[in-house]
């Protein structure tokens, strides 16, 4: 059932952890400056060149927000002359002149993060007057620039009363696909998280009363497809370490591409091969089905239950009694740090 | 349209992944940006678009088609698999047989 890869054919990257907002719930808790030495433009450009050579095709590219570095379309136009890229953005740096220059960099998508379909839900969380507008603009401008463009929400208790609003709202600023996203417990959101979880039988509520217009494409990850997307995730953050996914940013730590080639941490690292892998005990059939691979997300296995193996509650088939809207003491605690996880 | 005394090749600029693991192949197109999976069936036609006619490229596809599975195969899924290549950009047609354009195989990184 579990799908195999011997190399990956895309990758993430977090092209840095500063931002110009102050969301509430930023997963990579960012402020203006980084707290990392991230790679410069000259080591992203190096890392293209050495992804490019070793078959991937894809960069999926996030932040913090790529466009508050100043050397970011730099890097962009050198990637999309190789591979795709996808560009997570907040949207407030993309006027119309930002749109064309993407559009001349050769993006190939842009995924937009509006937390909600009012000024007054988005700006609670970005923290950032005015943010809302800026960010509605900023998807009429890709859209004008010929720039497929999607709308990302982060469900939570603030915006799930707005959904059907917030997919208008995409549809009306001519976006092209929405993505539901489930809330993670990282960074910032950890503190929060009694304020803005919703129980898994309100996520579910929302996402069986989905009615998307017309001609808008909506994507989401509840039951029945709820995906174990380990076997193919390449991830790597602002500072140079390879970490499998994004949202496993706080826990695992494969070994850093400053000092060693990615396909090294890909193939030799042994949490990482195991987690490709897969081994789960319990799996959700019908999510196993759809998505032909079992278990659902590892990270938010591994948040709530502290094991790898474990089966992913936000599905309602392997959830076993799980709030999903009390965190484990273990995450409150203060972050040690990710996992060096060479020697798992 | 599909044209049998039309010569056909790969766009130039193509990046080309295959993912033999998962019985399809990655396409990216970087002058209209978008990254396409194309299915067996596919990925087939395009290794035989290296700049001969459509006639040719029909019978090469029938020929690999009957060797590897024992049956005829429908000249309507190789004209539509075709056509589509050539609506995405990933094939383009040339009056006159060319060398290959080429397309640049991604290597998969060191298999271990």
């Amino acid at each position: 059932m579990q799908p195999h890869l011997d190399s990956p054919p895309k990758i993430t990257i977090s092209y840095t952890e500063s931002c110009n907002l102050d969301c509430r719930i930023c997963y990579s808790d960012c402020a203006r400056q980084p707290k990392q030495p991230e790679l410069s433009v000259f080591e992203w450009i190096a890392f293209c060149d050495y992804l490019a050579a070793n078959g991937f095709i894809q960069a999926y590219i996030e932040g913090g927000e790529p466009l508050y570095r100043s050397d970011f379309l730099e890097f962009l136009a050198y990637a999309a002359k190789r591979m795709m890229t996808i560009v997570r953005t907040n949207g407030t740096l993309i006027d119309q002149g930002m749109s064309r220059r993407l559009k001349a960099a050769g993006v190939g998508r842009v995924l937009v993060d509006l937390m909600g379909a009012t000024a007054a839900t988005h700006e609670w969380f970005t923290r950032v007057p005015g943010s809302f507008a800026r960010s509605c603009d900023a998807v009429r401008h890709l859209v004008r620039a010929g720039i497929r463009t999607d709308m990302l929400v982060i469900l939570t208790r603030q915006n799930a009363a707005e959904i059907p609003d917030y997919l208008r709202l995409a549809h009306e600023l001519g976006a092209h696909r929405v993505g539901i996203l489930r809330l993670y417990p990282l960074g910032r959101a950890k503190s929060l998280w009694p304020e803005i979880a919703l129980s898994l039988d309100e996520q579910m509520a929302v996402i069986r009363a989905l009615e998307p217009p017309a001609g808008l494409d909506v994507m989401q990850s509840w039951h029945p497809y709820d995906h174990n997307c380990c076997w193919q995730s390449a991830a790597v953050t602002a500072d140079g370490r390879s970490i499998g996914c994004m949202y496993l940013r706080e826990y695992l730590d494969h070994g850093n591409i400053r000092h060693m080639p990615f396909l090294d941490t890909w193939f030799n690292n042994p949490l990482y091969r195991r987690l490709r892998q897969a081994d789960v005990p319990r799996a959700c059939g019908d999510c196993a089905r759809s998505q032909r691979s079992n278990g659902g997300c590892r990270a938010s296995a591994y948040a709530f239950h502290g094991r790898w193996d474990a089966p992913d509650p936000f599905c309602p088939e392997m959830n076993q009694g799980v709030d999903i809207r009390v965190l484990p003491e273990r995450l409150l605690r203060e972050s040690a740090g990710p996992e060096d996880s060479a020697g798992a | 349209m599909f044209c049998p005394s039309d010569c056909y090749v790969r766009a130039p600029d193509l990046r080309i992944r295959p993912v033999p693991e998962m019985g399809c192949c990655l396409i990216y197109t970087p002058s209209n940006p978008n990254l396409y999976t194309l299915n067996a069936t596919a990925w087939l036609i395009l290794e035989l678009c290296d700049g001969r006619s459509g006639e040719e490229i029909a019978a090469g596809f029938a020929s690999i088609v009957r060797e590897s599975t024992g049956q005829v195969g429908e000249s309507s899924i190789f004209v539509s698999g075709l056509e589509d290549l050539m609506a995405k950009g990933i094939v383009t047609r040339t009056q006159t047989r060319m060398p290959p354009a080429g397309g640049e195989i991604c290597s998969q990184g060191d298999v271990r």
